[in-house]
């Protein structure tokens, strides 16, 4: 259910303050439905979420439309006029060049860019914020972009794995383990993917599919006589959808 | 299964011998002063011999005049150059001796070439060379072997094997290769892309394959220094923890000691997952913390896989609280306790589970305090219905 100021919001509620789409209304029936307990600040915290993910879904199958490449970090590759790639294959944004700038322009210009999948991940969480932040506090608060897995993630992100989770949600981040992956493919280790709240996901470098289609893919790459399947585990990662809309909410009302 | 070593003729020989084809001449200077028993065991560790070896060494050479090829026993300023990874001109050197050697006096070259003190980082280097000039057949089966792995890892080209041995010969020697491509290449760590790749893999393959732990010291050690200089380390991480061994985490925690706060950046982000590591404490206070927090828990961790592909902050070793609670060891791939439960155990393993997690974590430390302590108050109060179990650990929190 969805508590507000200790009142626990309906769908109605909500329906009847903000037009919604269907998967904004997927995702409310889900919130509504559950046992657990999602409290939010306001309405607007609720909104600024669904918001969120929603652009995650769409930023998602954008950046799977926009052609990146599938690259290991040791061979990955982006647009010089924009990023500086690392000794250890991540990029950063080059100096003189806006964030916005630079993470447009992976959708713009896609194969000029090859990673690794959970780098992919982060891309798509910064173009869904940059669809829905102003440019200015988009730049403000990401103004030092490092894409490289999620070992060096702005905090401001606040990106955060949890292990078991009361309920799935279109947008979430999952992650399919393959245990028994062919050593001299690490990077098939598993795959990043992203909930598109249709019953199919994208993960970067085999698209878009069902969880089976996607392992199906992934078992390609165990070693010969692998034992153990490919498998979807409960974890969930997702952005501070909260802290985010704290830092919207704030810009927007002072602005 | 110890493999068939030989020792080195040359420790016992003055003879000059080659610097660029056998950098491992700077383990003379090394070893010369060591007794007997820890010269040959030094040795042992980094140079072994096939035991598949097909090729006869051919007999010493006949003397270069070249002072180039030559390296004195002593201690020189020639031999510390050796102990250092070598720069690009120094192995563009050995390719162009090795060319002219090729052209000139092919028997030499192979002898070189397929000499067991050979690196690793040789062989890479002239690989090309060795393509151009078809000589890959007459190398020994240690290069050959080498070879193939390499053009599998950069090209993908698997090749059929064509090995004159058994099957069980066959997983030795490439054992053996892949340990000696590792041991002997992880000097020259950070040569190009393609090198450290095979570093990499080669890691992987000994790690998940087979199950090799006396190589986690030179991984770590690479690790850390990949991390100071900016390298990738994500597949070397990920080898490392693939060993499943919590023991092995020692190597990470020793860092924290360090006086390059790179080191201690990185040892902090690969040890997270244990509680006593804060980014607060002083290092040398994390670094005890963290051996404590092992001591007591290692037979109680499972291993979770996590990886930094998966998750910012990885917990690839979890503490199974219920078996610490009941001081039972546990399989450390599947998380679940080797021995059976009793029915007074099981009882009591319900009604824990019902518990808050900090309840689990109080009584789960208390009994392993008072296990180490004192077996026989151990065993009074583990029978104890689990209400005065706690009241009794709440009553004795400072028991250490």
């Amino acid at each position: 259910m969805i508590i507000i100021s200790g009142t626990i919001i309906s769908l109605d509620d909500f329906v009847n303050q903000y037009s919604v789409g269907p998967m904004e209304r997927k995702i409310l029936e889900i919130l509504t439905a559950s046992e657990f307990i999602y409290s939010y600040r306001s309405m607007d915290y609720l909104k600024f979420e669904l918001d969120l993910r929603v652009n995650i879904i769409q930023a998602a199958k954008d950046l799977y439309k926009s052609k990146m490449d599938f690259k290991t970090f040791r061979q990955s590759i982006c647009n010089p006029d924009f990023w500086e790639r690392s000794e250890e294959g991540g990029f950063s944004v080059k100096n003189g060049v806006l964030p916005s700038d630079a993470i447009e322009d992976i959708f713009i210009n896609g194969p000029k860019y090859g990673t690794e999948c959970a780098t992919a991940i982060i891309i798509v969480y910064y173009k869904a914020l940059l669809n829905i932040l102003p440019k200015k506090l988009f730049n403000e608060l990401f103004s030092e972009i490092y894409l490289m897995n999620w070992k060096s993630l702005d905090t401001d992100l606040g990106v955060t794995t949890y292990k078991k989770v009361p309920d799935y949600l279109p947008g979430d981040c999952r992650y399919i383990d393959n245990p028994d992956v062919d050593p001299l493919t690490p990077h098939w280790q598993g795959e990043n993917v992203i909930d598109l709240g249709n019953g199919t996901y994208y993960g970067h470098g085999i698209g878009i599919g069902t969880a089976d289609k996607i392992i199906e893919v992934l078992e390609k790459y165990r070693k010969a006589e692998a034992t153990q399947p490919a498998r979807l585990l409960d974890s969930v990662t997702t952005p501070d959808f909260k802290y985010l809309a704290h830092r919207y909410l704030s810009f927007v009302g002072s602005s | 299964m110890m493999f068939p070593y030989c020792r080195c003729p040359y420790l016992l020989s003055t003879k000059p011998i080659y610097p660029y084809f056998m950098p491992y001449t700077w383990y003379f200077s090394n070893i010369i002063n060591l007794p007997v028993k820890d010269l040959y065991e030094t040795y042992t560790r980094n140079v072994h011999f096939s035991p598949l070896q097909s090729h006869i060494l051919p007999e010493w050479p006949h003397d270069s005049k070249d002072e180039k090829y030559y390296l004195s026993l002593d201690p020189s300023p020639s031999t510390k150059l050796l102990r250092q990874t070598r720069s690009h001109d120094e192995l563009n050197n050995i390719e162009t001796a090795f060319r002219a050697l090729i052209e000139t006096d092919l028997e030499k070259a192979l002898y070189l070439i397929n000499h067991e003190t050979l690196p690793f980082t040789s062989l890479f280097w002239l690989r090309h060379d060795i393509e151009k000039h078809g000589v890959f057949d007459q190398l020994s089966l240690r290069n050959r072997t080498a070879l193939s792995i390499v053009n599998e890892i950069l090209l993908g080209k698997r090749d059929t094997l064509s090995m004159p041995c058994s099957y069980c010969d066959y997983i030795q020697t490439v054992h053996s290769v892949l340990k000696w491509i590792l041991e002997t290449g992880s000097i020259d760590d950070g040569l190009s892309n393609d090198y450290d790749q095979v570093l990499d893999i080669t890691a992987v393959l000994l790690i998940k394959i087979y199950r090799d732990k006396t190589i986690l010291s030179t991984i770590s050690d690479m690790i850390f220094k990949r991390y100071t200089k900016g390298h990738f380390i994500n597949d070397l991480v990920w080898a490392f923890f693939q060993s499943h061994d919590p023991n092995s985490l020692i190597f990470i925690a020793d860092h924290l000691k360090s006086e390059e706060p790179k080191e201690i950046e990185l040892a902090r982000k690969l040890l997270r997952f244990c509680p006593s590591i804060d980014d607060h404490s002083k290092t040398l206070e994390e670094y005890t913390a963290f051996t404590d927090w092992l001591k007591e828990n290692s037979s109680f961790l499972s291993f979770t896989g996590e990886s930094f592909q998966q998750s910012t902050n990885p917990m690839p070793y979890v503490v199974i609280l219920e078996a610490k609670y009941l001081y039972k060891t546990v399989d450390l791939l599947t998380g679940r306790s080797f021995e059976a439960f009793t029915e007074n155990e099981s009882l009591l393993l319900d009604e824990y589970k019902e518990l808050d997690n900090d309840t689990k974590i109080l009584l789960a430390n208390f009994s392993y305090r008072l296990h180490q302590r004192d077996l026989s108050s151990w065993k009074t109060w583990i029978d104890y219905p689990i209400e005065k179990q706690l009241s009794i650990a709440k009553s004795n929190r400072e028991v250490r």
